[in-house]
């Protein structure tokens, strides 16, 4: 937008000369260029922003190693108890084993028993009685036949 | 001119810098990865042998090899106490742990290689106490190891596997491939040198999970097998005999509840067994069957409409047939004896009397409906379909011998499918003795089941299960598979065995083969002794083992017994 505004607005009065660039004689050195303090504080900004980036980093990256070594310790152990589950698995099918337990129970001074009693053939259980509901009395007449 | 020497140098160092650093930055970066990288097999785990109640008996358990490298070890110190170094100081320090002499350790570690072995089997907790001392040039190698735990129980039916952990008999072998898994592979970042280098956390890892074998149930009982394996032991000691089967089966289902072999092996131990021991004579072994198959004939005869239970015979102690005489087991006056007398005295002459109006081809046929001549499909290796040749190869004797059960071959798995029949009331089904499969994933699936067959009619059936009581009355050839409390229907049986040392006939084949309660069958008991030599009768010698089995099998599975006494049909006239 700037380019299209005029810079030297009709005024009505001669339009005055363009200004002419100061030429400073060769050899006389230039004056630094000064760092204000609105630039300083950019600096500072940005390498405030690096150096909790890089902590950040840092920290996220000992936290990472830090569980990796906790995962290692976890899955070693998670091994160990697996292993150990399937020792004490066998030993429990080998103690539990029929040859084994007429041993143990023989050495107790246990003996097979001599007669099984076999178990009781359910039997129905008989429907309560029931007193004969009120009515006419059968007669030898109307009684149901009987073999 | 140094200058420009100088350019040249810098500038073949930058060039070889970008090199490295832009240009082959990727590639040198994975072969650095790859050399830091190891991958190892995980292996499968082999899939456990389970009975019916889930009772393991077949399992792979972790079993770790401590092994050494004697050039390391020789310069081992021991930390806590440096005056002491070398292999002696390191066996030392093994030897409590691994109960094993400290000098046969140190031999072990003194050797002129760089492997040797130190000790097998030795349990995972143990090798974790080793590995926390950190003894130099001491490595483990981890194995899984078959374990039967309890040993020859259910041996013959379960089978062994190789050093290479594939099935080599029995069930291991009929369900290797279920029962192997897939291996899988794991990779990690490594640290360290040698053999001493550790997994670096967080470092570059990768694995493909093993898929674990499937957990195979049985239908059979463990304990049950056991007093089973007893009982036909004890025969086989007691009776001289070569060697025994026993078969319990569901007669409902068809499921095998027991199947044993006298003598068996251990499973755990098969080096120096002679082979003849390591298979399942239950379904490999053939031999005529004798008078347990009558029942077949007596059937046939039934359901052609010529008999029936109570049919009057004269029944004498020997009969021409085919050219040739047959006998009854002992001499005796003409006997007045009904079908169902028949059957209770085992008479060969009245079976061949009874049967006199069947063809061979409709006796051939009635055999193969209950299961001769062909497998039973239980899917064990190496089962026998038995010798049925077809009717027309019957020589004009044979047609009458194969009414009492000789000159045809049967295993004693296919003897326990007939009664399992009968006791179906006619409705066969075939056996089966696994149950289903668990896979990796915890999904149950279920074994396929082969179709029932109503072979007989359910008339014929009942009448025969009330027939096969006589046989165990005091009249008949049974009474000592009698069970207390319960009714019982079986058969004797006493054949003629083929013997190939003797290239022909010689010694007998005891067996008894019933089902109680007999009111209202569960379980069915086949019994076959080979070769007895105290003892030569089956109503003498298997039918007690079939009591003990059957007496066994009754408590195990809570049958109840009969509420009804037994009727039984007369058995003379």
């Amino acid at each position: 937008m700037s380019a299209l505004v005029n810079p030297f607005p009709s005024t009505g009065q001669p339009a005055p000369h363009p200004p002419v660039p100061r030429r400073f004689p060769r050899g006389v050195p230039t004056p630094a260029r000064r760092v204000g303090p609105t630039g300083w504080g950019f600096v500072v900004a940005c390498a405030g922003m690096l150096a909790t980036a890089l902590l950040g980093l840092l920290g996220l990256n000992v936290a990472i190693s830090s569980q990796s070594f906790t995962v290692d310790s976890l899955e070693s152990r998670r091994t160990l108890v697996a292993e150990q589950r399937d020792a004490l698995r066998v030993e429990v099918a080998r103690l539990g084993a029929p040859q084994l337990l007429d041993t143990r129970a023989r050495a107790l001074g246990m003996v097979p028993g001599d007669v099984r009693v076999p178990l009781p053939t359910p039997t129905p259980t008989p429907a309560p009685a029931q007193s004969p509901p009120a009515g006419p009395t059968a007669t030898a007449e109307t009684a149901p036949g009987t073999p | 001119m140094t200058g420009l020497a100088l350019v040249v140098i810098f500038g073949l160092y930058g060039a070889k810098l970008v090199q490295i650093q832009a240009i082959d930055a990727d590639a040198l970066a994975a072969d650095a990865l790859a050399e830091r990288l190891v991958e190892y097999d995980s292996p499968a785990v082999r899939g456990d042998i389970l009975d019916r109640e889930g009772d393991v008996l077949a399992t792979t358990a972790t079993s770790v090899t401590v092994t050494a490298d004697p050039s390391m070890v020789a310069t081992f110190v021991d930390r806590d106490d440096p005056r002491r170094a070398g292999p002696r100081a390191a066996a030392a320090l093994l030897a409590p742990l691994l109960n094993v002499d400290a000098a046969t350790i140190t031999t072990a570690l003194s050797g002129e290689g760089r492997f040797a072995v130190v000790a097998k089997d030795v349990a995972p907790d143990v090798w974790r106490e080793i590995d926390a001392m950190q003894i130099q040039g001491i490595f483990h190698t981890s194995d899984g190891e078959r374990d039967y735990p309890a040993g020859r129980v259910g041996a013959g039916v379960i089978g062994f596997v190789g050093s290479d952990g594939g099935g080599l008999a029995g069930l291991e072998l009929a369900h290797d491939a279920e029962l192997t898994g897939v291996d899988g592979w794991t990779s990690y970042e490594r640290s360290g040198e040698n053999r001493n280098f550790r997994e670096i956390p967080g470092g570059a890892a990768d694995e493909q999970a093993p898929v674990h074998g499937d957990d195979i149930t049985l239908t059979l009982d463990r304990d049950l097998q056991w007093q089973a394996e007893q009982a036909i032991l004890r025969v086989v000691a007691n009776s001289g005999a070569q060697n025994a089967s026993v078969i319990a089966i569901d007669a409902v289902d068809g499921t095998v509840l027991a199947m044993a072999n006298a003598p068996g092996f251990d499973p755990n131990d098969v080096d120096g067994t002679p082979a003849e021991r390591l298979g399942n004579r239950a379904v490999n072994e053939v031999f005529e069957p004798g008078s347990t198959s009558k029942v077949i004939t007596v059937a046939a005869a039934m359901e052609a409409g010529l008999v029936v239970p109570t049919t009057p015979f004269s029944v004498p102690d020997s009969i021409q047939r085919g050219g040739q005489t047959f006998n009854d087991s002992h001499s005796h006056a003409v006997l007045s004896l009904t079908l169902s007398g028949i059957l209770a005295e085992s008479s060969n002459t009245g079976t061949i009397m009874a049967s006199d109006g069947l063809s061979a081809a409709q006796l051939h046929d009635w055999f193969g409906r209950f299961g001769y001549g062909r497998v039973s499909g239980v899917g064990l290796p190496g089962e026998s379909a038995g010798l049925l040749p077809p009717a027309e190869q019957w020589s004009a004797s044979q047609r009458y011998t194969v009414v009492f059960g000789q000159g045809i071959s049967v295993t004693a798995l296919q003897m326990a499918s007939v009664f399992q029949t009968i006791a179906n009331d006619g409705v066969r089904i075939p056996p089966r003795i696994v149950a289903g499969r668990t896979t990796a994933d915890a999904t149950w699936v279920p074994a396929a089941t082969a179709p029932a067959e109503q072979v007989l009619s359910v008339d014929t059936a009942v009448k025969l299960q009330r027939m096969l009581e006589s046989v165990v009355s005091e009249d008949g050839t049974g009474a000592a598979a009698a069970v207390e409390g319960y009714r019982v229907a079986g058969k004797t049986g006493t054949a003629e065995r083929y013997d190939e040392r003797c290239g022909g006939y010689c010694g007998y084949t005891a067996s008894f083969v019933g089902f109680a309660p007999a009111g209202n069958p569960r379980i069915v008991v086949a019994v076959a002794i080979q070769d007895p030599v105290r003892g030569i009768y089956g109503g003498t010698t298997a039918a007690p083992v079939f009591a003990d089995v059957m007496t066994a099998a009754l408590a195990e599975l809570r049958v109840p017994a009969d509420a009804e006494p037994a009727e039984l049909y007369p058995l003379t006239w």
